[in-house]
């Protein structure tokens, strides 16, 4: 029963790995060019608004609701969704894992 | 007296504004080349026989088509449009059209270097202003071209390789090459970013949207057009003059070179992890010795756990970042994340300490070796772990039939050294919750018996 268990974890822990790999990547990537783009963007529009002599508390109104204005758009907030249901799923795991550890230390 | 200065004055100030009228109508070359980057980037644009067509590149606004007949005439959708109109419709984008407006066709063809691509113009095109407009390309590609195109759809990813996109071939989506160059013939609908390498554009080349390169070079022939913007970022072309080795690396025909370079900086990482794995042994020898005992009693929980806590880690970065600009008062907390990432950093480094510390000793063990001391143990099983990726560094120096042999070995090496940092994580995270136990109780003495 161990050795199947553990054939089962091994497949399971290489072929996850791999479809997320093929799922995620192109998405990862394109994801990096963005941020790329949109932090030397946000740097060259911080430093001109900066140089203007804009607030610091004008530039973070700007930059926060620029940031809205990006999150509200369905592929986005699915993004974000993703993510929320990756970390839940990585949460209950180690709170079955680690929890379990911290009721048999007491 | 003055009402005769004032007179002059008002006289002076409207000969000013009828000397104005055409300098402002007429942008200088620098104007020409911000109102053109400007407008491309917002547009797409059609040089016509006697008018100019944009079409929006975004399908957000209401605006799907404005026509400049005329200077000064606008239409929009079709329906003639006032300077009020244009600016409450376009917001933003109105001042540049407004300015495009006031131009002229020859202008309006100069500027965009449309002249000679427009095949409804029975005349010959009006030559260039070299004195107000800067030397355009000399064409736009043609918008139905009559050789045959080879679409590729999606984008073009490289890693630790160079990407070509040939004259005629048009890649729908992004070319992102990292640890690469790109050389681009054809056509990129989307970006193009490349880090750690350099960009070449030939003289037909277009990129219709940014192009960004990271710590490289570009290189861009006349004609290459890039629509959107232009991120050079980095440190440029470093010039070592005509010195052999570094032109050959440039080439890319000295490989050994850089393989020689890769085997160096491994060697210097592992240097690195042996310093930092010592420090940590000196500073937290309990909680190594604590955290070694786990992995070896728990290796699979303790992988469980790391591999687990690796998934929770971008998803809770990026939400965390996300909350924190969209309330806009987290802004300023967003300087503790570096904090956060280098104590995750020393965390982890911990962790590997713990099982370089544990591999160490049983390898020591195994083979005899007598290696009593912590850092001996520890900087021992690092090189034990580390011990894959040398060996392919060094078989990739030979080449030739054995590269099969040395990817094997690349790959090995990057699983073992996974699997050890994720154990490690999670073990330090294990031994975190083990309780310091008490001391045993001394057992009093049994009492004598009494006969």
């Amino acid at each position: 029963m161990g050795w199947r268990r553990l054939a089962g974890l091994a497949i399971v822990g290489v072929v996850i790995p791999i479809a997320a790999a093929f799922l995620l990547l192109p998405l990862m990537v394109q994801g990096f060019v963005r941020a790329i783009n949109g932090t030397v963007n946000a740097s060259l529009w911080v430093a001109a608004s900066i140089g203007s002599g804009s607030s610091t508390w004008t530039i973070f109104t700007t930059v926060g609701r620029a940031a809205a204005a990006a999150i509200v758009t369905p592929r986005a907030l699915a993004a974000i969704a993703g993510l929320v249901l990756v970390s839940v799923v990585a949460l209950y795991g180690l709170q079955r894992l680690l929890g379990y550890e911290e009721e048999s230390s007491r | 007296m003055k009402n005769a200065m004032k007179k002059l004055t008002l006289a002076l100030v409207a000969a000013a504004g009828v000397w104005a009228g055409p300098l402002a109508a007429q942008p200088a070359p620098a104007d020409s080349a911000v109102l053109r980057q400007q407008i491309e980037r917002r547009f797409e644009v059609l040089v016509l026989t006697d008018r100019i067509v944009l079409r929006p590149r975004s399908a957000a606004g209401s605006v799907r088509l404005i026509e400049l007949g005329g200077p000064g005439t606008i239409a929009i959708d079709g329906a003639p449009a006032t300077g009020a109109e244009v600016k409450d419709r376009l917001g933003a984008d109105a001042d540049a059209v407004l300015q495009l407006s006031y131009l002229d066709g020859a202008q309006r063809r100069a500027l965009f270097g449309a002249a000679a691509a427009s095949p409804a113009v029975p005349t010959p095109p009006a030559p260039p202003e070299p004195s107000t407009v800067p030397a355009p390309p000399p064409s736009l590609p043609p918008l139905e071209p009559t050789e045959r195109r080879r679409v590729r759809r999606g984008d073009r990813i490289r890693f630790g390789g160079n990407v070509r996109v040939d004259e005629g071939e048009v890649v729908t989506g992004d070319v992102v090459v990292i640890g690469g160059s790109a050389r681009i013939d054809g056509e990129v609908r989307g970006e193009v970013v490349v880090v750690g390498g350099s960009v070449e554009l030939g003289p037909r080349a277009v990129v219709t949207r940014d192009l960004a390169v990271v710590g490289g070079t570009l290189q861009r022939a006349e004609g290459a057009r890039v629509q959107g913007q232009f991120h050079e970022i980095g440190i440029g072309e470093l010039d070592f003059g005509d010195l052999a080795p570094w032109r050959d690396w440039r080439r890319g025909s000295m490989r050994g070179f850089t393989r020689t370079l890769a085997l160096m900086s491994t060697l210097g990482r592992v240097a690195i992890l042996c310093v930092l794995g010592a420090l940590v042994m000196l500073l937290g020898r309990p909680y190594v010795e604590q955290a070694s005992q786990r992995a070896a009693a728990e290796p699979l929980k303790a992988g469980a756990i790391g591999f687990l806590a690796q998934l929770l880690f971008l998803p809770v970065l990026i939400v965390t970042i996300v909350i924190l600009v969209v309330t806009i008062i987290g802004i300023p907390l967003l300087l503790l994340i570096p904090f956060a990432l280098l104590a995750l950093c020393a965390v982890a480094l911990l962790g590997f300490t713990s099982m370089a510390y544990r591999i160490g000793q049983y390898a020591s063990e195994r083979f005899g070796w007598g290696l009593s001391g912590p850092y001996a143990a520890t900087i021992l099983g690092m090189l034990v772990i580390v011990s894959p990726l040398l060996l392919a560094r060094l078989l990739s120096l030979i080449g030739g039939p054995i590269v099969p042999i040395t990817f094997g070995l690349f790959v090995i090496a990057f699983i073992v050294e996974y699997v050890v940092w994720t154990i490690g994580f999670g073990a330090v995270a294990l031994a975190r919750l083990d309780r310091p136990r008490p001391p045993a109780l001394p057992i009093a003495a049994a009492p004598p018996v009494l006969p």
